[in-house]
């Protein structure tokens, strides 16, 4: 294959591990090992929930469609893309959160109408290579439009000021992630429990021919699913944008990517899996990078994906999940 | 889900609050059993009262028509009475019942009007009475 | 001799020929573009044996390539050049210089073995969850290449790779690819391998050793894509991580979803498509004077049409131009068919579910 464009993996978001080791460093040998310890936690629970949030659209669309939307991160990388210039007007923060997920919640439903609905009765691979080119067709679309240079949000000073509990070491925006993001969480789970469209989606996604019988809808069930799943999209890339101070065409595909695997650990189709498996994801990530030296600390994607390998061979149903079996 | 979960679903396209109450209630009337299981998981219950959930459920959307299909397929004999007991009380409220069943007894005794079919084709038709008097000849068909 | 074995041999002549024109006649660039056409079709074929025939989905193909590429990069790299650019190896390596054939084979074994090693726990996988895990190991893979810049020079990549291949040698690793693939597909293991995709329950009830007979076939899948690899480094005659990125899979399953997943006539066909058209849209993507019209850098062309060619596929065609059907001269010259085999190699565009 010859492509014509280098991805490097590495590049995505995340503090260097230099970065990180110089501020342990910087706060002085006083620190202790739990703080450390802690500090990891907190650093590890903030990634989680970003994770969590990103799974959360995929389970609930794997739940519903068996189909994985490969596009998932690119969804989130173009709400966070569409939410830019409300930041540069100057809006407060709040405001430019809203517009990406605004931003995010329509190219999903535009995603979903245009491609993913025609192919609703296809094999399964089928979908998969549709939503790899929709991934691909976005990342390109967005890099076409802008420049590959990074882009940056308006400076939240507000975001930036640290943020101390005790020895640990935070800043306000990982605090708003965390607020942000259970919200967010809550909102979906008292949607799903006690609304009757809630309902009907984990119905669809017990069992899909019961669930008709009612008078659910599939088609319009299956908007309901993406425009949830891309509105916490959406809210995660606003607050990626956020935390990491920078933006590319391909800022999505690692949260995706991610977010897949946390919703995997935690079951997919299952949401409290996805939340929980997110955090879990996020901790061992930030577990990895802090306690190995820096020489192996650097794959820190590789090992993603390693996780995901061994989850999927030893238990691929996760943690919530229910064993598929195969009818034969 | 759990069993309430279950027939609220059931009440899917149903948006008045209180018809959806009153249906509840009726159906929780019509089955006490599992109206003492009302948040427990649906998938924990014993056949029989998942049936009576699925009947439940559909009754929850007000029908005119209900269709069953083999409603008493691999249920305990004593939950096989209790079905076309049911049975027999939906046809009281009023509700119009399709019924496709091949316990052909306890159907023509709740029934009213009886169909016979035999590998797609209908060659009995007629009203429950006239069909349970002609018994002799069914159980020659279903043996 | 029957007629489609000389047809056969008549079009290997002619095959020869126009090789013999083109090393002759063209300038270097469309030599170039010639070298990589052949590599993606070998790519392409590997990628379709594996998910074509053998139903199982994988994503990982520029994983094995690279493994092939770099492998046999590192057998060829001059001396000279070893201890000073890639000097983590252990001394009797980096004494060590073989000469192309050797190198290239090792490559593909380096593959194959890898491919073995990663294929026995992950090929129990289905569908989907095989090429997300297949994609994690083009990611790690990736990973490992670029932190492990004492053994392959990370981003910076290996350049100054020794232009030992040529049309000639592409060409006839291409022929004896499609020559092995055609035969394998068609053999006692290629029925095995194709009822295993089918129906893998029913298969395993006929007494197919499934795990088995999928390993293998994802083993000489990683085979020949390190072949390819190990070209497209001499050809190039330098290698970096990022050709071995999500472009490189994206771009491969295009291929290969384009001609027709499970036909060996669809690759080739689908790697034709893929590898020309793109020469026609980076004059539009770098921007600048275009047939005489001034055009501005429309950055990531190429992907969006690669993009909308996989989009457009599925919602159009997910068969394929080729369909599950292969090129036979019998079809061409509407000669009565050969009794045995001829219906039952049809592929199908599935993934095992």
């Amino acid at each position: 294959m010859v492509p014509l464009r280098n991805w490097t993996p590495g590049s995505s978001p995340g503090m260097t591990i230099e970065r990180e080791r110089s501020e342990a460093r910087r706060r002085g040998p006083l620190m202790s090992a739990l703080n450390e310890f802690l500090q990891h936690v907190a650093n590890g629970l903030v990634l989680g929930f970003l994770y969590a949030l990103v799974g959360i659209g995929l389970s609930m669309v794997y739940g519903i469609l068996r189909m994985i939307n490969f596009a998932h991160g690119e969804i989130l990388m173009v709400g966070a893309f569409l939410a830019l210039p409300v930041s540069a007007l100057g809006a407060p923060a709040w405001l430019v959160l809203l517009a990406g997920i605004a931003g995010s919640t329509l190219m999903g439903l535009v995603v979903q109408w245009a491609i993913y609905r025609p192919l609703l009765k296809s094999p399964e691979v089928t979908l998969l290579v549709a939503s790899l080119g929709v991934s691909l067709l976005l990342q390109n679309v967005v890099l076409m439009l802008t420049s590959p240079q990074p882009k940056r949000p308006a400076p939240a000073p507000f975001l930036d000021q640290p943020f101390r509990l005790g020895e640990i070491v935070l800043r306000n925006v990982d605090i708003a992630i965390v607020v942000v993001a259970v919200a967010a969480m809550l909102a979906t789970h008292l949607f799903l429990k006690h609304t009757r469209h809630g309902r009907a989606l984990r119905a669809l996604a017990q069992d899909m021919s019961a669930a008709r019988m009612m008078g659910v809808r599939v088609p319009f069930m299956v908007m309901i699913c993406f425009l949830i799943g891309s509105a916490l999209a959406g809210v995660a890339g606003v607050l990626i944008g956020y935390k990491y101070g920078h933006l590319t065409p391909l800022s999505g595909f690692l949260p995706g990517l991610k977010g897949f695997v946390a919703a995997v650990i935690g079951g997919i189709g299952s949401f409290p899996g996805a939340v929980v498996g997110g955090i879990i994801l996020g901790l061992l990530e930030t577990f990895l990078v802090g306690y190995l030296p820096d020489a192996l600390a650097q794959y820190r994607d590789g090992y993603v994906f390693l996780v995901l390998i061994l989850v999927l061979l030893v238990r691929p149903s996760g943690l919530f999940g229910k064993p598929e079996t195969v009818k034969v | 889900m759990t069993v309430q979960e279950n027939l609220l679903l059931g009440a899917y396209n149903v948006t008045d609050p209180a018809t959806i109450t009153a249906s509840l209630e009726r159906v929780y009337a019509l089955f006490p059993r599992i109206a003492g299981r009302r948040k427990q998981m649906a998938g924990t219950l014993s056949g029989g009262e998942q049936q009576m959930v699925a009947i439940g459920r559909a009754l929850m959307a007000a029908p005119k028509l209900l269709l069953l299909d083999e409603p008493s397929l691999g249920l305990a004999p004593n939950l096989v009475e209790l079905i076309f007991e049911t049975i027999a009380e939906i046809r009281k409220l009023g509700c119009a019942i399709m019924l496709v069943e091949q316990n052909a007894s306890m159907a023509l005794e709740v029934a009213d009007f009886g169909y016979v079919l035999e590998t797609g084709n209908v060659t009995l038709a007629g009203p429950a009475a006239e069909l349970k008097a002609r018994r002799d000849v069914i159980e020659a068909y279903l043996g | 001799m029957s007629r489609t074995t000389s047809a056969t041999l008549a079009s290997l002549v002619a095959l020869a020929l126009a090789v013999w024109a083109a090393q002759t006649q063209l300038n270097p660039f469309y030599l170039q573009i010639l070298g990589l056409l052949g590599i993606n079709i070998i790519a392409t074929i590997s990628l379709n044996f594996a998910a074509g025939f053998g139903g199982m989905f994988s994503l990982g193909h520029p994983a094995f390539m690279a493994l092939g590429g770099y492998t046999a990069a590192i057998l060829t790299y001059p001396v000279a050049m070893k201890a000073s650019r890639i000097p983590g190896y252990p001394d009797w390596l980096l004494q060590l210089q073989l000469p192309f054939l050797p190198a290239l084979l090792i490559g593909g074994l380096a593959a194959s073995f890898v491919a073995i090693l990663v294929g026995w726990p992950v090929l129990r996988l289905r569908g989907h969850y095989l090429a997300l895990a297949t994609l994690g190991l083009t990611v790690i893979v990736q990973v490992a290449i670029l932190n492990l810049v004492d053994y392959t020079r990370g981003a910076l990549g290996l350049s100054g790779i020794p232009g030992l291949t040529n049309l000639w040698w592409i060409t006839g690793f291409l022929v004896l690819t499609i020559y092995v693939v055609y035969r394998l597909v068609h053999s006692r293991f290629g029925r095995a391998l194709r009822a295993v995709r089918d129906d893998y329950v029913a298969a395993q009830m006929s007494g197919v050793h499934v795990a088995r007979t999928r390993l293998i076939g994802f083993t000489i899948a990683a085979f020949f894509a390190g072949i390819a690899g190990g070209l497209l480094g001499h050809l190039l005659r330098i290698l970096t991580p990022g050709q071995f990125s999500f472009n490189a899979v994206f771009l491969g399953v295009a291929m290969m979803i384009l001609g027709g997943v499970g036909s060996i006539t669809g690759s080739i066909l689908g790697a034709f498509i893929m590898t020309i058209l793109p020469q026609f849209i980076i004059p539009f993507e770098r921007g600048g004077n275009v047939l005489g019209v001034e055009v501005p850098a429309l950055n990531g062309l190429t992907q969006i049409v690669t993009a909308l060619i996989l989009i457009g596929v599925m919602l159009v065609k997910p068969e394929g131009i080729a369909g599950a059907k292969e090129f036979s001269w019998q079809v061409l010259f509407g000669l009565p068919r050969a009794g045995k085999g001829s219906g039952s190699v049809r592929g199908g565009a599935g993934a095992d579910v």
